[in-house]
């Protein structure tokens, strides 16, 4: 385990030298997504011209979600970058070369692209939440500050696995699993904002079934002393990480299974 | 004492049919159809250590899928393989650790960075020892002279450099094994001829045993003591290169020079394949008629000058096993 | 005729990708729902029943229109097919060849959008009334209004897409530009929320720009929220953009390219 990180440390080092010679492409593309999405966080802000609060949550407190939705979502984006491209891997037939290896093809994969774009989407989501932190009526304690790091950790990992179980069905198809943009793009927006503006049975789905919830509404309804609208108890928040990782470990136990069906390609 | 061990190994994948047309491509959205490729059908086989092993077949006719599967980047739709007791797919860490592999079609290196770089990463992954890595880089570099382009980027370097690029990396970590898919496709002779050298000096004094599949030759000539033929999937042929060219190289040539204009030279049993003035060359099988008696019914109705008798050779014999389906038939 | 079979490629081109359609219907459906939930509770909130001319029910009818027919006006997908070629200098080739160059890709594209409008936009409006009450068209008229509008729109997407896949013959980054000038449209086009909900001054900034013709007009006259004279004029104001960016692509286009022959790329 240590020694694949240390693997991923050192292939991504090595690609971000090379990309280095496109140091100005770089900033480009950094600099253009992170404004472009900040245009998106705008459209929020405008929808608060028309009212003082959305279900009970201040704009700050909406931005506190919608950024620490964003933030986990596209750093998680940025460390799986390799499986965003695993479909063309596979395709072009790049995967005999990881699985030659003597290590861990999982950690190559994660290993084997750097998409530095991403930052910029990282850093919006960032930027929305550095605002939202300090403009939220919140005293920042040991406490409060454990339960945010913890949250956007789970959000990590709840996003890789999403990620990494949707780049495991390019074993079996061409173009990996495009719905489980539902649950990646779908569900960071969904949880920018409260989940209780939401129809039931989506709630009920997003708690019970796909723990999208814990990513970041219950945390936050602990850091903000909110109380639970559906009533659930009050341990709620301190399963986010351990759900989060639970959806992690399923698309590693699913990845094991795929990569069995590798077909390569025909030369 | 069997190093390598392949039992009664298939392969069959399954591929997805597109209908062509307009009204194909709206079928096409309603329905996929799948057929199964059968690439490859109960191959058994053994190698020791140290052997070099030449795998031949047309297009298509499964070499690198069943390197593929040597290799343990695909697993077997039947069968058993074990590469020193190792099988390759379950225990990937311990074989690939004892194995090289060179895919001429396609670079096993970094495409963005430089040469030496991706040696470096290469060394970290296997965890060569440092002394090791200097002296077998020391070595490579002279044998394949990568000295010239070892800083340029791969995407950068032309098809014989990366070819001793990727050679060379597949080598750095002292693997029991090789496996070589076409490694020499595309190259120019004298490129052909480094990388022959290189692969006979490795598997002389090292005893590392190499399997390569090729379409040239002329690799096959100057490596190979066995071979391997495989056709639709099917292992056709297995043995010394000469047992090959004594069964099947049947068709030999006889050249002659005739002492004067004659109408018809026709010899039943021998067909003529080229005229020019007077020369005349034959080509006639072993099996139906032997060179002397060829001769001498020729001496009997002509006047001679020269005679040449040619012997098959290796490119001829297989072309000859291609065409006809030779081996296909006899197993069938 | 090419680009009438080039129009057909652009159309059979999309069936290829029968998994990518289906789960490009269901994604832009449930951002329709979540979307819808998120208006509603605006509305909610704000304790009114028309924010900007829209009622609820026409909010909800804007998020199934523009999840309908996004991806095919290029607010969600974008390409980049023309910069890659000029980044790369492949463009050489296309350029000996014989056609217009800039109707080549419109053709493709229109067939692209074509396909999109039929077969990613209709199932999302046949499915959304299932789930809430939607807004239609109340005359014939409108409805041709409205198709009128829709066609246009596509066209002045393309030119948006194509001018700045063109800035690629000056900057080595356009890239980066063109991506930026793709995620400001979702904003000044009236995609991400209606453009009568923003404040006076932001909606004048984005009136300037062709974007609005994208969304926003073909939104508005379906709802019939632009009615008598701002109807005609949202009209003429789209036919404006069509006729006067079709011009500046082709001469920005014909600049690059004389630039390109002259420095040899
Ligand atoms: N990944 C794959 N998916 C589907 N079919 C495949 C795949 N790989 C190989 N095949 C099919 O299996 C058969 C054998 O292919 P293989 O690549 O092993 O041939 P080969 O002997 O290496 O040929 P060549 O000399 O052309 O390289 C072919 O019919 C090929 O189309
Ligand atoms: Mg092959």
């Amino acid at each position: 385990m240590i020694e694949g990180f240390r693997l991923y440390a050192r292939l991504m080092s090595a690609q971000i030298r090379s990309q280095m010679q496109y140091k100005m492409s770089f900033i480009m593309e950094f600099a253009s997504t992170f404004m472009g999405m900040i245009l998106e966080f705008a459209s929020v802000v405008v929808l608060f011209i028309h009212m003082p609060a959305l279900d009970g949550w201040t704009l700050a407190e909406v931005a506190f979600l919608y950024g620490s939705a964003e933030f986990a979502m596209a750093l998680s984006q940025v460390i799986t970058s390799g499986f965003d491209v695993f479909p063309e891997t596979v395709r072009l037939g790049k995967f005999d070369s990881i699985l030659i290896r003597p290590r861990n093809a999982m950690f190559q994969v994660f290993a084997s692209e750097l998409a530095i774009r991403r930052f910029g989407r990282a850093a919006q989501g960032l930027f929305v939440l550095g605002i939202a932190i300090w403009w939220m009526d919140v005293d920042w304690g040991v406490a409060e500050w454990s339960m945010l790091a913890v949250m956007i950790l789970g959000g990590v990992v709840f996003f890789a696995g999403l990620f990494i179980i949707g780049a495991t069905f390019s074993f079996w198809t061409v173009e990996g699993l495009e719905a489980m943009n539902i649950l990646t793009y779908g569900g960071s927006t969904m949880v920018a904002y409260p989940m209780s503006i939401y129809a039931e049975w989506m709630r009920n789905v997003f708690i019970f079934i796909i723990p999208l919830a814990f990513v970041n509404y219950y945390p936050s309804l602990f850091l903000l002393n909110k109380v639970d609208p559906f009533g659930l108890p009050g341990f709620m928040p301190f399963l986010s990480l351990p759900l989060c990782s639970l959806v992690l470990l399923a698309s590693l136990v699913f990845w094991h299974f795929g990569i069995k069906r590798y077909q390569s390609t025909g030369h | 004492m069997s190093f390598i061990k392949v039992d009664q190994l298939c392969k069959t994948f399954k591929v997805a049919t597109h209908k062509r047309g307009f009204v194909g491509a709206i079928r096409n959205l309603a329905s996929r159809q799948h057929s199964l490729v059968k690439a490859v059908q109960d191959i058994s086989f053994q190698i020791k250590r140290g052997e070099l092993v030449g795998y031949l077949g047309p297009n298509g006719a499964g070499k690198s899928t069943t390197i593929k599967m040597l290799t343990g980047i695909l697993v077997p739709s039947s069968g058993q393989i074990t590469v020193g007791n190792i099988i390759p797919w379950e225990q990937r860490n311990q074989h690939t650790r004892r194995i090289g592999v060179v895919f001429g079609q396609r670079t096993n290196l970094w495409w963005d960075l430089p040469v030496i770089e991706s040696f470096d990463l290469l060394k970290y992954i296997y965890n060569v020892p440092e002394d090791r890595f200097k002296q077998n880089l020391k070595k490579f570099e002279d044998l394949l002279e990568l000295g010239e382009f070892s800083n340029t980027p791969v995407r950068s370097l032309s098809l014989g450099q990366r070819m001793r690029a990727d050679l060379a990396a597949a080598l750095l970590h002292d693997p029991e094994v090789v496996f070589l898919d076409e490694p020499t496709i595309g190259l120019d002779v004298v490129a052909k001829d480094r990388i022959r050298t290189f692969i006979k000096e490795i598997n002389q004094n090292a005893g590392v045993t190499f399997i390569l599949t090729t379409h040239d030759l002329g690799d096959v000539q100057k490596l190979c003591r066995r071979v391997m033929m495989i056709d639709h999937g099917k292992l056709l042929f297995d043995g010394p290169l000469q047992e090959l060219q004594d069964r099947f190289g049947q068709e030999r040539e006889l050249e002659v020079d005739f002492a004067d204009d004659y109408e018809d030279v026709s010899i039943p049993g021998a067909k003529i394949i080229q005229q020019q003035g007077r020369q005349t060359t034959y080509r006639f099988s072993r099996e139906q008629m032997s060179a002397s008696k060829l001769i001498q019914s020729l001496a009997e109705k002509f006047q001679i000058i020269d005679l040449t008798v040619r012997e098959p050779d290796v490119e001829n014999t297989i072309r000859h096993i291609y065409e006809k389906k030779l081996l296909s038939h006899q197993n069938d | 005729m090419l680009y009438l079979a080039l129009f057909r490629k652009g159309f059979q081109r999309m069936m290829a990708y029968r998994s990518a359609t289906l789960a490009g219907i269901a994604t832009n459906f449930f951002f329709g729902l979540l979307r819808t939930y998120l208006f509603i509770a605006v509305f909610d909130a704000s304790g009114q029943v028309s924010i900007g001319g829209f009622s609820l029910r026409d909010a909800i009818t804007f998020t199934a229109l523009t999840q309908a027919f996004g991806s095919s006006l290029g607010i969600i997908n974008w390409w980049w097919e023309v910069g890659k070629t000029i980044e790369s200098g492949e463009i050489i080739t296309d350029l000996t060849k014989p056609f217009h160059y800039f109707s080549f890709w419109l053709s493709r594209d229109l067939g692209r959008m074509v396909f999109q409008v039929i077969f990613r936009g209709l199932p999302i409006m046949i499915v959304y009334p299932f789930f809430f009450e939607l807004t239609w068209p109340t005359s014939m008229a409108q409805w041709l209004l409205f198709s009128l509008s829709l066609s246009m729109a596509m066209i002045i997407s393309f030119c948006w897409h194509f001018w700045m896949n063109c800035l690629s013959f000056w900057f080595v980054n356009a890239k980066g530009f063109g991506r930026f000038a793709w995620l400001a449209a979702a904003f000044f086009s009236g995609f991400l929320i209606p453009l009568s909900f923003f404040p006076d001054w932001l909606k004048a900034i984005a009136m300037w720009t062709p974007l609005p013709a994208i969304i926003n007009t073909p939104i508005e006259i379906y709802l019939g929220v632009a009615q008598g004279a701002a109807l005609w004029e949202a009209l003429g104001l789209q036919l404006f953009w069509v006729i006067a960016f079709t011009i500046i692509c082709e001469l920005t286009f014909r600049a690059g390219r004389k630039r390109l022959v002259i420095q040899g790329g």
